[in-house]
């Protein structure tokens, strides 16, 4: 819709940076260069990523903005405000297209679209945004209808209770009964994984996680459920909840990009690669949600999912690990290297 | 006041009335008094949480307007749109031959029966199923309230159209005017005229409507205004009536301006009363209707 | 479709229960509300004219959900707890009740003069002239009013779904993503809305026929 506007301005931006470019070649290397000791391995020029030249991402490129869905709500990972988004997925957002202009001010080539949990695919079936970076679990159902790059982050459900922990509960099996009664949102993996674990649990289904959090505080429901990371957030932000069990599901958050965007998805891995190994993902995190967790490794690039991961020329230490990389395309789903090979028909066309 | 009920009273019911003034008074005090000491008590009226409604430089803008905007923005093209669809509607009502008088009634009675909600997740999470990629919450909010409030409008021309009664249809005859052209240039002008308030109503209702956009994430006045809510400290309710206060006014105005042009168009026209009579949004007319019928009952007694 | 309705039949009908009884037990209390606002509105007492004057302004110009919000996050703040389906019905029939207090109330002047006249004259006093006299003629006057009234609210109980009330379009629409088929699920709810929507409306035209007064 408000969209369209941006293709004119993008092509005057790309006219802008064309001159740039030719001229400031060189400043862009230092520009780019992470503030946080910087010695990556991989180029410290956002553009010369591998990957970065092929046509998708050139497309991103010429608009001059990439559109990027992402929650406002999210504590920690997205959380709109009159400055801008902040989060751990808008700096891991920023990160990533930095890499694709290379200028040293990502925050001018993107614009953050609010995408709620049921929204995301719906925006990219449609066009709405390039790719959505909105605490977005990579499972085989969504992969079915979008393409995802990463992950980037993992995670995994657990629930929230009130501090203190006053009904006792320590699993989804204490939750499965109509006594108590669990709250979750409308159309996320969470709701679906916890009413196939506890079938006989009260559940309360709202459009968003902050009115779960609000219905605890007013008492109405005992428990939250989500992914372990958005409930640190819901913490950060109300106070006197606490989080307890272990992680009953993995959740590994992924950028969701329109179904066959190959080369974005392509290039959007090796990115990730590389600020993972430039510490600005742990910066990144540090920032964010470290403030109220200890910061992990960061988990390894899916490279079972699809046949090609990473672009040709990649420099990720994955990537010869028994990956695929472009140079090789469909036959080589990876070696034993890795321990357990995945079959191939859970990797999605 | 109901004249009609109350004749001039006497002394004891003069003293009657005060005591119940009073009583009444005290009561509705107290409910408010009541309702007030409890959210005081749980701390609603704290300053930090209100504080993000009156920050207008970048609170307002963002949320609150860029909100009322987007509900606007819905409302209008719903309403044009609709009154279109209504239109061919209602003329397929009129229409002379059964099989189109037929589908159209089957449009307007099936789209009536049918919560609004329902046509609205349907247009955003249905229509995407069955391939329309081009569908967004925008898209889909303007589709449903279209073809639900071309029902009701359609509703709306057909009686407007048969308030004129038969008369002016046949003069028109009488002259010589084919049916086409007696529509053109006697019936609809007249009928136009006297459906503009049930319109403006209607356009009211369709504000209101738009806030079920909430439910597929268009982003209209209640979601932005939730949106300021989540940020902490937690303020749902506050934004919640924030939105609410201006979901009001904006409605209320255009009621207002509604029945005004109701009541004024009664007194011009005499007795042309769009008695449409189906649908919750129609019963706006009714309160018009208790409204001037007080009046002339109060009237007699001014004038013997 | 079929296929689709007939496995989850059972949760269609649980949500078609809850639906019924949302709108069955709000429109009675819409009624009563209704015939009590109207009765403060032409009576003799200033301060409750407006109150019910106040009434009906807020909640006719108020959209619905937001209404739902409002007091579903409010009553808690006010010390209340009712759950999510008391407090749809509450709701429902706060707003219900506004339009219905309309609908009497002109009903009410719709009376003719000599009704009060003449209760005045053989002594009755106000309450008992507008329960005994009034009220039950201006209900028959508005028959038709109400009945649309009551179709109304029953397609508003829809809306409870943003409270996590699990009537047939909160149903429907899981059915609709657990099957990953919203279009038939919403179909069928459609069908299940009007087929009860028709036969309540053929209901009240017979209840028309049989008791309302023609003016």
């Amino acid at each position: 819709m408000h969209i369209r506007r941006f293709r004119v301005l993008g092509l005057v931006l790309s006219l802008l940076l064309l001159l740039a470019a030719c001229g400031g070649g060189e400043s862009a290397e230092t520009t780019s260069e992470p503030a946080v000791g910087g010695d990556s391995e991989a180029a410290a020029g956002g553009s010369t990523t591998a990957g970065a030249d092929a046509p998708g991402v050139q497309e991103l490129r010429d608009a001059g903005t990439v559109r990027v869905g992402i929650k406002y709500d999210q504590p920690l990972f997205g959380v709109g405000g009159p400055s801008g988004v902040e989060g751990f997925d808008a700096e891991i957002a920023k990160l990533l297209v930095e890499g694709i202009f290379g200028d040293g001010d990502p925050d001018s080539h993107i614009e953050f679209i609010e995408t709620v949990s049921a929204n995301r695919e719906p925006f990219l079936q449609n066009d709405e945004v390039d790719m959505v970076i909105a605490t977005y679990t990579i499972n085989d159902e969504r992969d079915q209808v979008i393409d995802f790059a990463g992950p980037y982050y993992s995670t995994g459900q657990q629930l929230m209770v009130p501090e203190g922990n006053p009904e006792g509960i320590q699993s989804t099996d204490d939750l499965n009964t109509p006594d108590l009664t669990t709250c979750s949102v409308e159309g996320s993996t969470s709701l679906e994984n916890f009413e196939a674990a506890a079938p006989q649990a009260d559940v309360l289904v709202f459009d968003a996680y902050s009115r779960c959090a609000e219905a605890m505080n007013d008492g109405r429901v005992d428990a939250v459920t989500t992914d372990g990371a958005i409930l640190y957030g819901l913490i950060s932000d109300f106070e006197g909840f606490e989080v307890v069990g272990d992680e009953f599901s993995e959740e590994p958050y992924g950028i969701g990009i329109p179904e066959g965007a190959t080369d974005v998805r392509l290039y959007l891995n090796e990115r990730i690669c590389e600020i993972q190994e430039s510490g600005e993902w742990d910066a990144a995190y540090e920032a964010t949600v470290g403030t109220v967790s200890e910061t992990p490794d960061p988990p390894p690039i899916d490279q079972q999912r699809y046949p090609e991961t990473f672009p040709e020329g990649s420099t990720c230490p994955q990537a010869t690990e028994g990956g695929a990389t472009s140079e090789a395309p469909s036959d080589a789903v990876s070696e034993p290297d890795t321990g357990s090979v995945e079959v191939p028909s859970e990797v999605s066309s | 006041m109901s004249a009609v009920l109350t004749e001039q009273l006497g002394p004891r019911g003069r003293r009657r009335v005060r005591a119940a003034n009073a009583v009444a008074i005290v009561f509705i005090l107290a409910l408010a008094a009541f309702v007030i000491y409890r959210l005081q008590a749980t701390g609603n009226f704290e300053g930090s949480l209100w504080e993000e409604f009156i920050d207008y430089e970048t609170q307002w803008p963002q949320y609150l307007l860029a909100g009322l905007g987007y509900t606007i923005r819905a409302a209008l093209t719903a309403m044009v749109l609709a009154t279109i669809v209504g239109f061919i509607a209602a003329l397929g009502r009129l229409a002379r031959s059964r099989p189109v008088r037929w589908i159209a009634r089957a449009y307007v009675e099936g789209f009536r029966s049918v919560p609004l909600l329902i046509f609205i997740l349907f247009a955003y999470l249905g229509l995407q199923q069955l391939g329309l990629a081009f569908i967004s919450p925008f898209s889909a909010l303007v589709i449903a309230l279209t073809t639900y409030n071309g029902a009701v409008l359609a509703e709306i021309f057909r009686a407007g159209v048969l308030s004129l009664g038969r008369g002016q249809s046949e003069a028109a005859s009488a002259i010589g005017l084919n049916y086409w052209q007696s529509m053109r240039l006697v019936i609809l002008p007249q009928a136009v005229r006297r459906m503009i308030p049930s319109i403006l109503a209607q356009l009211a209702t369709l504000t209101k409507d738009t806030s079920l956009g909430y439910i597929i994430g268009y982003e209209e006045l209640l979601r932005r205004a939730g949106r300021l809510g989540e940020q902490s400290p937690s303020n749902n309710l506050q934004a919640f009536f924030v939105a609410g206060v201006i979901y009001f006014i904006v409605i209320y105005l255009l009621s207002r301006l509604a029945s005004r042009l109701e009541v004024r168009q009664r007194r011009k026209y005499g007795a042309g009363r769009v008695e449409a009579g189906a649908g919750l949004e129609d019963i706006d007319a009714l309160g018009v209707e208790a409204d001037v019928s007080e009046q002339r009952l109060r009237e007699p007694a001014i004038s013997a | 479709m079929v296929g689709l309705l007939a496995e989850h039949a059972d949760v269609f009908w649980s949500g078609f229960k809850v639906t019924t009884r949302l709108a069955l037990y709000s429109f009675i209390i819409a009624l009563v509300i209704g015939v009590i606002i109207a009765s403060f509105r032409v009576s003799p007492i200033p301060p409750l004219q407006r109150f019910a004057a106040g009434y009906v302004a807020t909640f006719r110009n108020s959209p619905l959900l937001v209404l739902f919000f409002i007091f579903y996050f409010g009553f808690t703040k006010l010390g209340i707890q009712f759950n999510e389906f008391l407090t749809a019905v509450i709701v429902l029939s706060a707003y219900t009740g506004a339009y219905l207090g309309e609908a009497v109330r002109s009903g009410i002047n719709a009376i003719d003069v000599g009704q009060a006249e003449a209760a005045r004259a053989v002594g009755l006093g106000f309450v008992q002239l507008l329960s005994l006299i009034i009220i039950p003629q201006a209900l028959r006057t508005v028959v038709a009013p109400i009945s649309n009234l009551f179709i109304a609210n029953a397609k508003n109980t829809a809306i409870a779904v943003s409270i996590s009330v699990r009537e047939l379009t909160f149903v429907a629409r899981q059915v609709g993503s657990s099957e990953a088929d919203y279009v038939s699920a919403f179909l069928g709810a459609a069908l299940l809305y009007m087929v009860s929507l028709l036969f309540a409306g053929a209901i009240f035209g017979w209840i028309e026929k049989r008791v309302a007064i023609r003016r």
